[in-house]
């Protein structure tokens, strides 16, 4: 089960509206490679584990990777509260997401619901660990890329947070990949 | 110490805790990292009693009066009338 604690994990505190950036954000949340994915990959892997620091591991980042969500959630949020859906469209938002009335549903930039299809979840540990290493990446480079177009310095500080997040996320997973292949 | 301030102590502490946890996951017989891990989860429950005398509970279980509710959500910060 799960605990909720009523505090994001690193405090949002935007007060710029930017539609522009929120919509690539939404990357980060319904993509491929977003946040999303990575919660419910790992933790979805755990349970055919061959070692209990392997469920730790994915029990603890999967866990935190809904704190992430949550982040980038609050963030899009801080971006658009109150824009006009005149505004919406103007800076390219995707009809359903107007016709939501800025909800922060997860999707991607295009409005593309978010799927399982994107996840790996697979019996092998091995693969599963590999597949772990590569997503973290894919995540650094999201954040990297989303970092070069960020000009509020309130938002460069949380993409910062969470681009380093998978640094060290990406490291626990190799050395796991390590003790699996040693087994 | 303001309720932001607060915050962000508790957010570097809890980072912390987060990773000596995540090293503790993969290495759970690491001495060295059991001692840090004991003294960080410490501070960080004295940081969340400081904190929750001051601003109302973290967690809905610890409720006894209605701020778990009423009290700003964390994406609420001071410029839109919470204070996260």
């Amino acid at each position: 089960m799960w605990v909720y604690e009523k505090r994001l994990q690193f405090p949002v505190r935007v007060t710029k509206r930017d539609l522009k950036m929120a919509k690539l954000i939404f990357d980060t949340l319904g993509g491929a490679s977003g946040e999303l994915s990575a919660s419910m990959e790992y933790l979805q892997q755990r349970y055919t584990m061959p070692i209990p620091e392997a469920i730790a591991l994915l029990t603890d980042i999967g866990t935190e990777e809904l704190a992430h969500l949550e982040i980038l959630s609050s963030l899009v949020y801080q971006l658009t509260v109150g824009a006009s859906s005149e505004e919406l469209k103007k800076a390219g938002f995707d009809a359903k997401y107007v016709e939501t009335g800025g909800g922060i549903a997860l999707v991607n930039p295009d409005g593309v619901p978010w799927s399982s299809s994107y996840i790996s979840v697979v019996g092998d540990p091995i693969a599963a660990m590999t597949s772990n290493l590569a997503a973290e990446e894919r995540a650094r480079a999201g954040y990297d890329q989303l970092l070069t177009l960020a000009t509020d310095p309130e938002v460069i500080k949380v993409l910062s947070f969470l681009r380093e997040r998978e640094v060290v996320h990406f490291q626990r997973f190799g050395e796991m990949l390590n003790k699996l292949n040693d087994m | 110490m303001t309720k932001s301030e607060l915050l962000d102590q508790l957010s570097g502490i809890g980072i912390l805790a987060q990773d000596l946890r995540l090293f503790l996951d993969v290495n759970p017989t690491d001495q060295a990292a059991l001692a840090d891990f004991r003294q960080v989860t410490a501070e960080y429950r004295n940081l969340i009693a400081l904190y929750e005398q001051q601003h109302g509970p973290l967690t809905g279980g610890q409720d006894v009066n209605s701020t778990w509710t009423n009290h700003p959500w964390p994406w609420q910060h001071e410029m839109m009338g919470g204070n996260a």
